[in-house]
């Protein structure tokens, strides 16, 4: 049991104000990701629940208690360094004992531990070689092992994966979900990949430079984003964003119109809109519908098409506006060919000038 | 038509060429005539003429007395003084030199002057530091015997650059202050190149100051403190310039290299003295090789 407390908490870095006014509760035993593009904050805000970090204002509490002046062993907590951070002179071995040396256990149980998280991991053959001897998962799963081991109540993961080639990060994402379901503790993720982020999450912070822009599920962030940066920042492709005018305002649609081209109107109101006002309107590639009939819909020539056997990206673009449109892996749409993509208004997202959406 | 790595060799082999030359006139011409010249009876008169004589310089049974090199106390004892104050001084040096370096890790405002500062005993030159320490030291006028006698530990001034209980500490001591620097820098070298976020993980780990050092710190700048002992190791003992300075004709403290020196230029028994210059290069290359041996260092990049 170990929920986390983040109050008010404001970090500089000399005039930089990397953090600002952040809070943020994590529920014991909960899965959640701190994401967002580099510079944003979030691997200080992780090594400020390390310790690694002071804290300028504002309180951390872990499981109730405030730790902002406790050094990182008192916290209960242990963390997963991007680059491993092995020590380069310990067998693999020393390395995962090495806290429990510390902590002066006796050895049957520094060997008990040690041997059940290498069972755990895989990697009881390698128990006397040293890191260097290891490939980079390897190193990653004793990075690993070492934070299980101690038995922390929370594990801090910075960018893990990040340095495993695509095949192994995928491997090690899925064992990574299974790991949080078997150790059931509280687990915070920093990642710059929202991929990782989305499906390995139970809650998803999305953070933009130093301010928690939002936090929510996955499919929370997915399907209804506070804003344009989340809107943007979740999913790939990135979702489409279209400069568009409001037409008119009824009680529970707003009326825009689409380059143009046709009207619709989504079921997204803004207490703060009026008719006229300029907005943008923002529709995952995966939600148009090409060569069909929806509710709104505009046409242009294909620049480029992507063809990646389960889906195609058609790349559009009329009067400077780019747009993504995903159809299916066998289209016969070529480069030159015109194209309707059809708007449906169910999945269409609003946002006004300052970027904040429409509910 | 020669493929790419045979190319590559000749290369390599042309660059070398140069360095070998150099090598070859200045290191292996001396060695090879020094140890000619200490197989033969080379005085002043006969220097251009000398007989080759065997191996008597070093060891020679005459009417059943042993005489050479190997038989004289003088120089058995030089070699005792020699390991003494290469032991002591390097040990002295490392232990100093890896507390300056972690006290010029620390940041703040001084840093700049602490790294300065640190470095200006290695700049000054021995005969300087040496004439330094020997006013600071002398019996009536010094300061270090004004303090003790001001705080009334010692009665009356005490000549401790000459005493024989206290010469050898006292040129350990001179030779600690001038060459820990050194030490401090290959250590505070190997410190920056740390990896931060290996420390961070001690500290998640719940290592403390005295921890970390020993059990991460330590062991990975180990390297770097090897390097530094094989350096400053070979130039203790071939130590000559402080001694000589300090008190050359005190058999207290003579190393080899000051008995080699007086045999050869003071009583011109160029072969005699050869005959010791050599024993001081088999014995620096004995210990040399043992010490490379026992740390590893030739195979460092095998390590980590």
């Amino acid at each position: 049991m170990a929920d986390i407390n983040i109050n008010t908490v404001n970090k500089y870095f000399g005039d930089v104000h990397v953090i600002k006014d952040v809070s943020l509760d994590i529920k014991s035993q909960s899965f959640t990701v701190l994401v967002g593009p580099s510079g944003c904050g979030k691997s200080t805000m992780l090594r400020m629940i390390a310790g690694l970090e002071d804290i300028n204002s504002g309180t951390i509490s872990i499981d109730g208690q405030v730790v902002n002046d406790l050094p990182p062993k008192q916290r209960n907590i242990a963390m997963v360094f991007q680059s491993y951070a092995l020590y380069p002179h310990m067998t693999v071995f020393d390395n995962m004992a090495f806290g429990l040396k510390l902590e002066k256990r006796s050895k049957d149980e520094i060997n008990e531990r040690v041997n059940e998280a290498a069972r755990i991991l895989q990697i009881e053959d390698y128990l006397q070689r040293k890191p260097k001897q290891l490939s980079g998962g390897q190193r990653q799963r004793v990075a690993i092992g070492r934070a299980i081991t101690r038995k922390p109540k929370v594990f801090l993961f910075d960018e893990p994966l990040s340095n495993l080639d695509a095949a192994l990060r995928v491997q090690m994402r899925v064992e990574l979900a299974k790991l949080h379901n078997e150790l059931e503790a509280t687990m915070i993720y920093v990642t710059h990949d929202q991929t990782e982020a989305m499906t390995l999450a139970d809650d998803i912070v999305v953070l933009d430079t130093g301010i928690v822009s939002q936090k929510g599920s996955p499919l929370e962030l997915y399907d209804k984003p506070n804003n344009m940066f989340v809107g943007g920042f979740i999913g790939s492709p990135k979702m489409n964003f279209i400069s568009s005018k409001i037409l008119s305002k009824s009680s529970d649609a707003t009326e825009v119109d689409i380059m143009g081209m046709s009207k619709i109107s989504i079921p997204k109101m803004s207490a703060s809109s009026s008719e006229g006002d300029s907005v943008s309107l923002g529709i995952r590639p995966e939600h148009l519908v090409v060569n069909g009939d929806s509710d709104g819909s505009w046409e242009s020539k294909v620049f480029v098409v992507e063809k990646l056997g389960d889906v195609t990206y058609l790349y559009l673009e009329k009067d400077g506006e780019p747009l993504v449109a995903e159809t299916e892996g066998h289209s016969e749409i070529k480069v030159g060919d015109t194209v309707k993509v059809g708007f449906p208004a169910g999945r269409c997202q609003l946002f006004d000038s300052s970027g904040q959406a429409f509910k | 038509m020669k493929s790419v790595s045979e190319l590559r060799k000749r290369t390599a082999f042309i660059f070398l060429i140069p360095v070998t030359i150099v090598l070859l006139s200045s290191a292996l011409y001396p060695l090879i005539s020094t140890l000619y010249l200490s197989l033969t009876d080379a005085e002043l008169e006969n220097f251009l003429d000398p007989n080759y004589v065997g191996f008597i310089n070093y060891l020679e049974n005459y009417e059943g007395m042993w005489y050479g090199v190997l038989a004289d106390s003088l120089f058995w004892n030089s070699v005792r003084n020699t390991i003494v104050f290469s032991v002591f001084s390097v040990s002295l040096e490392v232990i100093l030199g890896i507390s300056f370096a972690l006290i010029m890790l620390i940041e703040n405002k001084l840093k700049w002057f602490v790294r300065a500062a640190v470095l200006i005993p290695w700049a000054i030159p021995t005969i300087v530091s040496a004439r330094m320490f020997e006013w600071m030291l002398q019996d009536q006028f010094g300061i270090f015997n004004y303090i003790l006698i001001g705080m009334g530990i010692i009665e009356q001034g005490k000549a401790w650059t000459t005493d024989p209980q206290t010469s050898m500490i006292v040129i350990i001591i001179i030779d600690a202050w001038k060459t820990s620097p050194f030490v401090a820098i290959l250590v505070y070298a190997g410190l920056k190149a740390l990896p931060n976020e290996v420390l961070e993980a001690g500290k998640v780990d719940g290592t403390n100051g005295i921890t970390q050092f020993y059990y991460i710190i330590l062991p990975l700048i180990l390297p770097a403190i090897a390097v530094a002992i094989v350096f400053r190791g070979l130039d203790a003992l071939r130590v000559f310039d402080l001694i000589y300075l300090i008190n050359a004709g005190s058999k207290d403290i003579m190393s080899m290299t000051v008995y080699a020196r007086r045999e050869m230029f003071e009583y011109s028994h160029f072969g005699f003295g050869a005959a010791a210059s050599t024993m001081l290069t088999l014995i620096i290359g004995v210990i040399a090789v043992i010490f490379i041996q026992r740390t590893r260092l030739h195979k460092l990049d095998e390590m980590e």
